[in-house]
Formats: C-alpha cells, sequence, structure tokens
C-alpha cells in the first residue's frame, strides 16, 4: 500500500486534477475580465463581453456548430436538460426515452408524467445498457412524439449510444442528447448528426470547472421556452425577454471565471486530441476490463468492450457491499472510485444491480495505465482480506 | 490582430445590431478584414437599449454591410451622424 498516492478513477463525476491551464484561466479571469460582461460600456465590461464571445467560439468550434449563438451556457448538464425539457413540452406531448437515463432526465420526466402533462415512454435497455434500437423504433411509430431523449453514453456502464441511428428514429421529433460522459472524452461532429438539443456539462471530459455546461441548439429556432428570465445587457428598454440567442435563455451575470476554465479546458482537449484522448481511455479500459476478468467473484457490468463504452467500469464483488468495497479502495489504498446507484436507479434497474449498486471505476486523460494496475492489485487484496 | 483606429468623420455611420453577441462578432469580422470601426454605447438619441453598438466612417458603409451580411450578422438599424445628429439610414 503506497499511503502518499491518491489514484483518481472517478473522472464520471468529475475530472480531476484539472489542467495547469484551467485554473491559469480562472484567476487570470479575475485579473483581467471580471467586469460584468454586456452590462456595461465601459472597457473592462467589453473585454468580459469579447472574452464570453471568444469561449462560446470555442465550444462551438469544438463541437463544429456552425453559429456560436446556438451555444447556450448553464451551470450543469442537469440545467441544460432541464431547459431543453421543461423548455420544450406542453401538456399532451409524447415524450420517449430509455431506460438507462440519469436522474437529471429522469426526474424532469418522471415529474411532467405524475402532473398530467407529458405521456411518458422509457423503452428498456439490454442488461448491457445498450438502447434497443427497435423498441424505440416502434414506440415513435405508434403516434406522434414531440421528444426523445438518450443519452450518448450510460454513466453507470459506460455504454455508447449509436447516435447516427438513434436519430433516423426520430421522425417530427426532436432528439435531445445528454452528453454528460461523452462531451471531451469522445469525438463529436454536431454538423454531421442529426441532433436537435445537445446537453453537455464543463467539469468532466472537458476539463473545466464546475458549475459550467451548455445547450447546443441544432437550428437555434427550436421552440424552448426559458427556464429563467430577467436581465441580459439587451432590450433593456422592454420588461419582456429578448427572443434571440444566446441572450433568450442567458439571464442574470454568467459564471464568467467558470467559463473562463471552461473554454481553456477545451483548448487543453483540442490541444490533446480527443481522438488520441478516447484511445488512450480505450487502453486503459482494456487493461482494467482484462484485470478484472481474472478476479473471482468480481461482476463486471456493461459491454465488457473498451470500443463500445467509455472509460467506465461498473462492477460488484460477491459477498462484499459496494460502499464497503469504495471504502477500502479509499482507506487502503487512496484509490478514489464511486459506489452506489449513481444518480441513476433507472439504470440499475435494467442492468440488474439495484438496489445495492456498483463499484465505479471511471478513468480520464490523466490517468496511467499504473493506475489502472493498482486498483485490479488493491481489488485482488481486497478479496483475500 | 489590432482593429484599425477609426478616424472620425464628419459623417459617420451607427450600425446597431440585435446582441452584444453580434457586436462582439462584428468586431471579430470587421478586424479580420482590416475595415476600421469603433465599438460605442448604442447613442440614447437612437435608442433607450444599453447595448453597444458598431460605428464606421462614411467611405466603408458599405463594405461594413456587406461583411455583416456575409457573416449572418443582421443589421437592426444603420443611422447617419452628422454633427452629432442621428437620421436613419437604413437604405443608403
Amino acid at each position: 500500500m503506497d499511503a502518499g498516492r491518491t489514484i483518481y478513477l472517478d473522472h464520471a463525476a468529475t475530472s480531476f486534477p484539472k489542467p495547469e491551464a484551467v485554473k491559469r484561466a480562472v484567476a487570470d479571469y479575475f485579473d483581467r475580465y471580471s467586469a460584468n460582461p454586456g452590462r456595461s460600456a465601459h472597457f473592462l465590461s467589453l473585454e468580459a463581453s469579447r472574452f464570453l464571445f471568444e469561449a462560446r467560439e470555442t465550444i462551438a468550434a469544438f463541437f463544429h456548430v456552425d453559429d456560436s449563438r446556438k451555444v447556450i451556457f448553464t451551470r450543469n448538464v442537469t440545467e441544460s436538460l432541464n431547459l431543453a425539457i421543461y423548455g420544450m413540452v406542453q401538456k399532451g406531448d409524447r415524450v420517449v426515452t430509455t431506460s438507462m437515463e440519469h436522474n437529471s432526465v429522469m426526474r424532469p420526466l418522471r415529474d411532467l408524467e405524475a402532473r398530467g402533462i407529458i405521456e411518458l415512454t422509457a423503452v428498456p435497455s439490454s442488461a448491457e445498457g445498450y438502447a434497443d434500437i427497435e423498441g424505440i423504433g416502434r414506440t415513435m411509430g405508434s403516434g406522434p412524439v414531440k421528444l426523445l431523449v438518450v443519452n450518448h453514453a450510460s454513466n453507470v456502464t459506460g455504454t455508447i449510444a449509436d447516435i447516427e441511428q438513434i436519430s433516423g428514429l426520430k421522425g417530427s421529433a426532436f432528439l435531445l442528447v445528454d452528453a454528460a460522459q461523452t462531451a471531451g472524452c469522445i469525438p463529436i461532429d454536431l454538423s454531421a448528426l442529426d441532433v436537435d438539443l445537445f446537453a453537455f456539462t464543463g467539469h468532466k471530459a472537458l476539463q473545466g470547472p464546475q458549475g459550467t455546461g451548455g445547450l447546443i441548439m441544432k437550428t437555434g429556432k427550436e421552440p424552448l421556452t426559458p427556464l429563467m428570465r430577467g436581465g441580459t445587457g439587451s432590450h433593456s428598454e422592454f420588461e419582456q425577454q429578448p427572443d434571440f440567442l444566446p441572450d433568450r435563455y442567458e439571464s442574470g451575470t454568467p459564471n464568467g471565471c467558470g467559463i473562463a476554465g471552461l473554454a481553456a479546458g477545451v483548448r487543453a482537449v483540442m490541444e490533446g486530441d480527443v481522438t488520441a484522448i478516447r484511445k488512450h481511455e480505450m487502453r486503459l479500459t482494456g487493461r482494467l476490463l482484462e484485470g478484472l476478468g481474472g478476479l473471482d467473484r468480481v461482476c463486471v457490468f456493461g459491454p465488457g468492450d473498451p470500443e463500445k463504452q467509455t472509460a467506465v467500469v461498473s462492477i460488484q464483488v460477491k459477498g462484499i457491499s459496494p460502499s464497503e468495497v469504495g471504502f477500502q479502495l479509499d482507506r487502503e489504498f487512496g484509490i478514489c472510485v464511486r459506489t452506489g446507484l449513481h444518480c441513476a436507479p433507472a439504470a440499475h434497474r435494467t442492468i440488474h444491480s439495484f438496489p445495492e449498486g456498483t463499484v465505479r471505476i471511471s478513468m480520464g486523460m490523466t490517468n496511467t495505465m499504473d493506475d489502472v494496475e493498482a486498483a485490479v492489485e488493491a481489488l485482488k487484496w481486497i478479496l483475500s482480506h | 490582430m489590432d482593429s484599425v483606429p477609426l478616424e472620425r468623420d464628419a459623417k459617420d455611420f451607427v450600425f446597431v445590431l440585435y446582441s452584444i453577441h453580434n457586436v462582439m462578432k462584428a468586431e471579430k469580422v470587421l478586424k479580420s478584414r482590416g475595415i476600421a470601426f469603433d465599438t460605442i454605447p448604442v447613442p440614447k438619441e437612437i435608442s433607450s437599449d444599453c447595448g453597444m453598438a458598431i460605428l464606421a466612417a462614411s467611405p466603408d458603409k458599405h463594405r461594413v454591410r456587406k461583411v455583416l451580411g456575409e457573416s449572418g450578422i443582421d443589421i437592426k438599424m444603420v443611422y447617419l451622424r452628422t454633427a452629432g445628429q442621428y437620421e436613419e439610414a437604413n437604405d443608403q
């Protein structure tokens, strides 16, 4: 046991450590730009506005979005998903989703269902976390659907959805993709995907600070009602919310220092090359799966194939609860993982790990093969004690 | 790249855009084309909006309009400014 070492394997919750450039950008923001963007006419406010504009341009370029106005900043992917869901649906609408969704999708949808506003179908996914393409197709074909909501990859099993294939099923419905687990670690080209609304978080694989995220609108003409209304620095002579992007959906002073960090994080990912990051994480995942495969009493959930999942692996250890495994990894080895239900009870029901949950080992671009070996060795030790 | 300083003409044009985002985008594209401009508060004589506007010299008016159009930046209003007086010049 190396008591002095921290091995962080909880990147699916939030990435750590952040790139130095992210920390510098946050600090730099306070020194250079910290006036209120879009509010005043003095040079510092203008500098802040230019900075915010450039951050939006960076994110638009990263996801291949033609017009950066379509990038709406939010405080996290949960807010992005809430904006998309509550902003889109009206009484009587049908909404389709999968049984592998996080509560950031499920709770808004179940709330709308419980209040009699929407009719909801959560199409059961497979035990490996794959979306049931035929099932979604049948449900979409059984009557008009307003909104189809799917994750790009599961936060529990890492299972990657084929968004291109799913987008072919949407018909007249709007497709909302939850990219919390993929933005920054899997190449995404929105110009080539028929996705209407794309929700991402800043603090995971995009390497930004917590409190950042966004919603990208494909056309900018999606009929979304804002979640919040208020000051935008524009059209101030009117008491009504402006109808243009991004102001319509961004009321109140933005998280300037956070967005500064997010833009730096996205640039770090671009410099690292997301394809190379993906390959690195696939190698780590492959080695972890291989190591786990050699352990008796360890049950691996999900695809069990690095090509088909993000660097997220969920396991159970027979005879030891997930929380006890996590506790021992932390206390004995300084290995940080997440245990339990990962805010996704429906996903755990789908993969048959409810209610005890799993031990989730999730890797990021800063992890090394040594980190993976250490986790496998630690699990061996736990199994033998 | 630094923007080209605007030499104040007796007559210049104020381009009022729809959002600060568009003003920032206009700055970027005008700068990249080497067109002189300034970013100014929307004059109170024109609008009570507390936003910013693009000021360009009279001879560059058509170029500015063309560059903004090519960049997908909608122009809300154009005003001719002469000795502190503003008149609508959307069609000029």
